[in-house]
């Protein structure tokens, strides 16, 4: 009926935004992949691959499963820290 | 007085396509149309004027959508996976705080509702 | 009864009001001897235990809003009689003497079949007379003498006209008057084929039934309710025209069988009425087929009034089964009024009188580029320009359009008179800046000039025409209506 909302947010000629990584040398040597690219699409290629994120700050550990295939690599790097009350001394 | 479709009782003298997006969850007023173009049903048709042979086909039709409780229970599911995951927007569902870059210094109100890790209570 | 209960009444006063002439305490104790109970007869009195009736609510209440709540609540029943004013009949020959306007009544049969079909029609103030009337115009002489003269003499292929003009101009009151001087011309032996609101075709509110042998789709609904109009309101037309062959039908679990030259059309209506609600039928084409056949010798006249409803908007509310929309010439009677109104399907002897409605596709190119009203534009949007449906109603000749204009300055004093004389519309003196000052001593002495109902009529009828420029509508506006 529709297309997906996936399918929408791209024209499809253009094919999904990636960025070249070091794919081949870390599934040889099962080295973790260090990038700054947040915004770089997981491809199914990618699963079971180790990631270094930067999260402005540094690089955060993950590894890419099934299931985050089509997020984006900085889905999974916060930036932020979640907002936790301290109580002051007073 | 209300005429049975799909287990549910929508009012008697509402047009079907109305009818039909008011009553079930996962049909729109679009959807609806569909299915009743589908069936044969006119635009200006009331749920009185349903004959049971037409009743029993807007079922099926609706019958292979996936709507009502099936629908929430994927709404819900894709929310636990995007949490289990580890992505951004499932910490935001499981804060309850806006998904999509939405400011949180006023106004979350609406998110704060919604934005759960179960949704919906199927 | 009566007799036992006067007698106790009788009693129980004596006791209450003769004194006793000792006041002792004994006297006084002492109970004057009650009077045997009587036992009345219970019987059952009906009118005693019948349930109040239930008042039948006559308010003057509607759901309706008011403007179409004026036609509903019969309003034209404390209209004033028009008897007295001796209106003649819309007859062809009034109306080829005409000449500033002559106001006229529909004579009482036209008047009954005009109503079955439809012809009198809200909005047009009829609430305000008490019988449907209407005003002979020039254009009504006009239209009389291009169009309804012609009705016998022509091919409904060769006199297509279409009424064009501004909003309340009198298209639809000239439709009427037009069906009126047919029925007058021609003596009752004219078919009348008119379809009152042609949006009711495309609107959605019928059922549609996909008939896969002539590839378009039945509208039961619509389809019935129409000829049942038709029927009724040429029931003498019908029953003198036999059929030209053989059918037979099924009907509420009935076979039919009719013959041909035995049985007539009006036995075919009145026995078919399933225009393909239970399985596909071919009974509106066989409808049509025997009217081509009888045209030889009765005039038929197709009036559609709203036609651009359905002309500028070609596609229909109606969707096939893959939701693609249904386009006006996939359902039948669609079909049929573009076969006709293209001249594909042909009445030797008749006519099609289309009008248009003010109220839609101001923006909408088809009908006027078909009626030469406006020039072809080969950019022109598909929403705005179907091509289609102008190259059908251009071909075989055209539609030729009819300019209904607006009144003339005599033509509205005569309707103005007319309105005052009614009643609709009343003159009388209006108060100005100049009456309201207080009165010198010598003004006051000094003879008042009587009212000139005449002269203030000609003000009116001045100001009148120079607000509406002799549209009807505006005119009956600013006059009397003040909704």
């Amino acid at each position: 009926m529709r297309p997906a909302l996936t399918v929408l947010k791209r024209s499809v000629w253009k094919g999904p935004h990636v960025v070249p990584l070091p794919i081949a040398e870390a599934i040889k040597n099962g080295t973790p992949i260090r990038t700054n690219a947040r915004s770089c699409t997981i491809l199914p290629q990618f699963v079971g691959l180790k990631f270094q994120i930067h999260n402005g700050k540094e690089y955060v550990e993950v590894e890419v499963t099934d299931n985050m295939v089509g997020s984006k690599l900085g889905e999974f790097a916060a930036t932020r820290k979640k907002f936790m009350y301290k109580y002051t001394k007073n | 007085m209300g005429v049975h479709v799909f287990g549910k009782s929508i009012k008697h003298n509402s047009l079907v396509r109305i009818g039909l997006a008011k009553a079930i969850f996962g049909i729109g007023y679009q959807t609806a149309e569909r299915i009743c173009a589908k069936v044969g049903i006119y635009p200006q048709m009331r749920m009185n004027q349903l004959s049971e042979p037409q009743i029993m086909d807007l079922n099926k039709e609706i019958s292979d959508l996936l709507v009502e409780g099936h629908l929430k229970q994927k709404i819900n599911n894709d929310i636990r996976m995007k949490r289990d995951i580890g992505s951004y927007s499932g910490f935001r569902h499981a804060q309850g705080l806006p998904v999509r870059g939405q400011g949180t210094r006023n106004n979350a109100a609406t998110a704060g509702k919604l934005n759960k890790l179960e949704r919906f209570r199927v | 009864m009566l007799k036992v209960s006067s007698n106790v009444l009788k009693r129980t006063y004596l006791s209450g009001t003769v004194r006793s002439f000792s006041i002792t305490s004994t006297v006084l104790a002492k109970k004057p001897a009650a009077s045997k109970p009587v036992k009345k007869k219970v019987t059952f009195d009906p009118k005693k235990f019948q349930q109040p009736q239930q008042k039948v609510k006559k308010s003057g209440m509607t759901h309706l809003e008011f403007h179409d709540a004026v036609k509903e609540m019969n309003f034209d029943k404390l209209a004033m009689d028009l008897t007295p004013f001796e209106l003649s009949e819309l007859t062809s020959a009034v109306v080829s003497n005409e000449s500033g306007g002559q106001v006229t009544a529909f004579s009482s049969e036209s008047a009954a079949i005009l109503k079955t079909l439809g012809s009198f029609k809200k909005y047009q103030h009829h609430e305000l007379f008490s019988k449907p009337v209407s005003m002979v115009t020039h254009n009504t002489a006009l239209l009389n003498e291009q169009f309804v003269e012609k009705l016998a003499d022509a091919s409904s292929r060769t006199n297509r006209v279409c009424l064009v003009g501004e909003r309340g101009a009198g298209k639809s009151t000239l439709l009427a008057q037009a069906q009126a001087l047919a029925l007058d011309k021609y003596e009752g032996d004219v078919i009348l084929l008119h379809i009152d609101a042609a949006e009711n075709i495309t609107d959605g509110s019928s059922d549609y039934i996909y008939n896969s042998k002539n590839k378009t789709y039945h509208q039961p609904m619509f389809t019935k309710r129409w000829i049942y109009k038709l029927r009724n309101s040429n029931e003498a037309v019908f029953k003198k025209l036999k059929l030209s062959r053989d059918i037979s039908f099924q009907n509420k679990r009935v076979d039919h069988q009719l013959k041909k030259d035995e049985n007539t059309l009006y036995d075919f209506l009145q026995l078919n009425v399933d225009f393909g609600k239970f399985q596909p039928t071919h009974a509106f084409s066989f409808f049509i087929e025997e009217l081509v056949h009888h045209s030889k010798s009765v005039p038929v006249l197709l009036s559609v009034d709203n036609a651009n409803a359905v002309l500028d908007f070609p596609v229909t509310k109606y969707r096939h089964h893959d939701f693609t929309p249904v386009h006006l010439n996939e359902l039948e009677i669609g079909d049929f009024l573009l076969k006709v109104a293209g001249g594909e399907i042909s009445f030797e002897k008749g006519g099609v009188l289309l009008s248009k409605t003010g109220l839609v596709g101001d923006h909408q190119k088809t009908l006027s580029t078909a009626l030469g009203l406006v020039e072809y534009d080969p950019y022109a949007k598909k929403q705005f320009f179907d091509l289609d449906i102008a190259n059908t109603l251009l071909a075989h000749g055209g539609v030729k359009p009819f300019t209904v204009s607006n009144l003339t300055k005599d033509e509205t004093r005569t309707l103005l008179n007319f309105w005052r004389e009614s009643g609709v519309v009343y003159v009388k003196d209006y108060v100005t800046k100049e009456s309201l000052k207080p009165e010198t001593e010598a003004e006051k002495k000094a003879p008042k000039p009587e009212f000139d109902s005449e002269a203030q009529f000609e003000n009116l009828v001045n100001s009148y025409y120079t607000v509406s420029t002799g549209n009807p509508h505006y005119l009956l506006k600013a006059s009397a209506i003040s909704y």
